[in-house]
């Protein structure tokens, strides 16, 4: 069975996000903030993680680097959340090495359902931080 | 105030300049003495052969002593003549001197009272002269970098720190193109560069520069620089850049909640739901959809305000926008039985694409939404000389004459549109109006109430 960490400090989105995975037969960790992420990697390490961006204590772009700088997890498809919609924003998430960005607001919640089947199906080439 | 205590650092030597006065004098006494021993010369033949006339014939003229007489004085008459002549040119360099000391007087003072920065240089760009404010701008004594050339004591970068090359710098474009213009025409080339100096002792200082050439007598005599600090600004930028920021999320993401929430419900995660219970959400969801795109909106018009999305430049297919087009709004199309039509002919063209996308997106979007249903909208581009035209005509409502001119204000929504359409932001054209500007374009559109309209964005081509 597929396992998934959500990276989310909304605890409304959470749950949306929850409900839904789950009812896709997937389990799924949740981190709320910037640290917590690393304690949830350790206990149970994902197939994929759904990273938010903005975050209490740790943002999600420095997340992302050490994430792609560890050798254990550089390999996990990332796919991020966020509500910055910025051009650079977006580069800058690629560059660091995630594989997919939504801008939350403007897409359907399916939608992000069945990208993360996507690639959990191996859809996607993994990508690796330069 | 004296030449060696100015506040305006330049080159002491002024070539070419008028010979000076002691040399005039020189010049002249020595032609005088010339012309008189010539004349004295020939004097002294004629004198001979009355010499010798007198001494055939045996009689005394007094022929000698008049003409030594005549010619003395007319010396004398001379020499006060070249004398005052003298004088009066000498006098006249003197006035010229003071009132041009008194002009370069003034024109140091105003120099050194803006705020601007200023480098003057040769023709191969070497440094002539630098005031007070340029020099602590760009961490350079006058009396350390005249002389020098000004692209290789202070190099450029751009924002990320890569080194700007030399024939990319403002004033090598003024200096060589500026010989290009000259034959035909007085064409101003004057050159601007946003960059970062990089000052002596190797910090980096963000300056806003315009090169212009120094044209005199049809020649390129050098180039005058005028820089300008803009840290605060970049400040500024980065302040609003971090608010923007700041204000897309915090007002995206309880939007985003409340849609990903009624979605799950839709889909019936959280157990069955009866008609009115869909109809209720499907209400909720929409009106959140509309605050969604005010948002949107709103957020985009901040952005180009601020100037925070620069502007690129690629080559672009027309081809390619026109399929972007029918991809976002295809389908908004197909639910109202409205058809597109793209034009067939393709065209490359050099622009920023997002904002020609954009601009046209919302003209489509209009287009769509401001005809009735089971209609065709018409997408097309031709070509003329100087510009690329694209068009977007629709059989839609039109816009009334008396409204027409406030059609690009922001929030402005025409009484026949707001009728026919509750929900629109009022901020569509405003956003493409400006959007245009910001790329060279301009647009323009025909209109009758009630038949359509057709809007036009020009992008001149070169």
């Amino acid at each position: 069975m597929n396992h998934i960490l959500i990276v989310e400090d909304e605890e409304f989105l959470v749950r949306a996000l929850k409900d839904n995975l789950t009812t896709e037969k997937y389990s799924v960790s949740v981190a709320m903030d910037g640290e917590a992420v690393f304690d949830e990697l350790k206990k149970k390490k994902p197939d994929l993680i759904l990273l938010d961006l903005m975050l209490p204590k740790k943002n999600g772009f420095d997340v992302l680097k050490e994430v792609r700088q560890s050798p254990e997890w550089q390999l996990i498809p990332v796919i991020i959340l966020s509500n910055l919609g910025e051009d650079s924003e977006i580069k800058r998430a690629l560059d660091l090495g995630a594989n997919d960005y939504f801008v939350k607001s403007q897409h359907p919640i399916q939608e992000i359902i069945e990208k993360v089947s996507e690639y959990l199906k191996g859809e996607h080439t993994q990508k690796l931080h330069s | 105030m004296s030449l060696n205590s100015t506040p305006l650092k330049e080159l002491r030597q002024v070539k070419g300049d008028a010979f000076s006065n002691k040399t005039i004098t020189s010049i002249f006494i020595g032609i005088l003495v010339i012309v008189a021993t010539f004349l004295s010369l020939s004097f002294s033949r004629v004198i001979e052969m009355f010499v010798v006339e007198q001494r055939v014939t045996g009689e005394t003229s007094t022929f000698v002593r008049d003409m030594q007489l005549t010619l003395w004085g007319t010396m004398f008459i001379l020499a006060v003549l070249m004398y005052f002549f003298i004088r009066a040119i000498y006098r006249h360099q003197e006035q010229l001197l003071s009132k041009k000391l008194e002009e370069k007087a003034m024109d140091e003072a105003i120099l050194e009272s803006i705020g601007e920065g200023m480098i003057a240089t040769d023709g191969s760009g070497n440094i002539i002269a630098i005031n007070n404010a340029a020099e602590d701008m760009l961490g350079w004594s006058g009396e350390d970098i005249i002389g020098k050339n000004f692209i290789d004591v202070v190099p450029a970068t751009d924002d990320s720190g890569e080194y700007i090359p030399k024939e990319k710098r403002a004033i090598s474009y003024v200096l060589i193109n500026s010989m290009k213009a000259i034959p035909d025409s007085i064409h101003y080339v004057a050159m601007p560069e946003e960059v970062q100096y990089v000052r002596k002792d190797g910090t980096h200082i963000p300056i806003s520069a315009t090169m212009n050439p120094i044209i005199l007598n049809k020649i390129l005599i050098g180039a005058v620089g005028i820089l300008r600090d803009v840290s605060r600004e970049k400040e500024l930028e980065e302040t609003r850049r971090d608010l923007l920021s700041l204000a897309s999320h915090q007002l995206r993401t309880p939007l985003s909640g409340v849609k990903w929430l009624i979605e799950t419900l839709k889909k019936g995660l959280k157990g069955p739901l009866n008609k009115e219970q869909e109809e209720y959400l499907d209400e909720i969801y929409k009106i959140n959809d509309r605050m969604n795109s005010l948002v949107q909106d709103m957020l985009s018009v901040l952005r180009m305000e601020s100037g925070v999305t620069p502007i690129k430049k690629d080559n672009v297919s027309t081809k390619v926008i026109f399929d972007a087009i029918n991809e976002i709004l295809g389908a908004a199309a197909s639910g109202r039985n409205i058809t597109l039509h793209f034009s067939d002919e393709h065209f490359t063209i050099e622009t920023d694409a997002t904002f020609l996308r954009n601009i046209l997106e919302s003209f489509v979007s209009n287009a769509i939404t401001y005809s009735p249903n089971d209609t065709a909208v018409y997408i097309s581009v031709r070509k003329s000389p100087t510009e690329l035209v694209f068009a977007v005509k629709d059989s839609g409502i039109g816009i009334p004459p008396d409204e027409q001119s406030r059609l690009f204000e922001r929030f402005y929504r025409a009484s026949n549109a707001k009728t026919f359409n509750t929900h629109g932001t009022g901020l569509g054209l405003y956003i493409a109006g400006f959007l245009a500007k910001k790329i060279g374009a301009h647009i323009t559109f025909e209109t009758e109430v009630n038949k359509g309209s057709t809007f036009y964005v020009h992008i001149p081509q070169h």
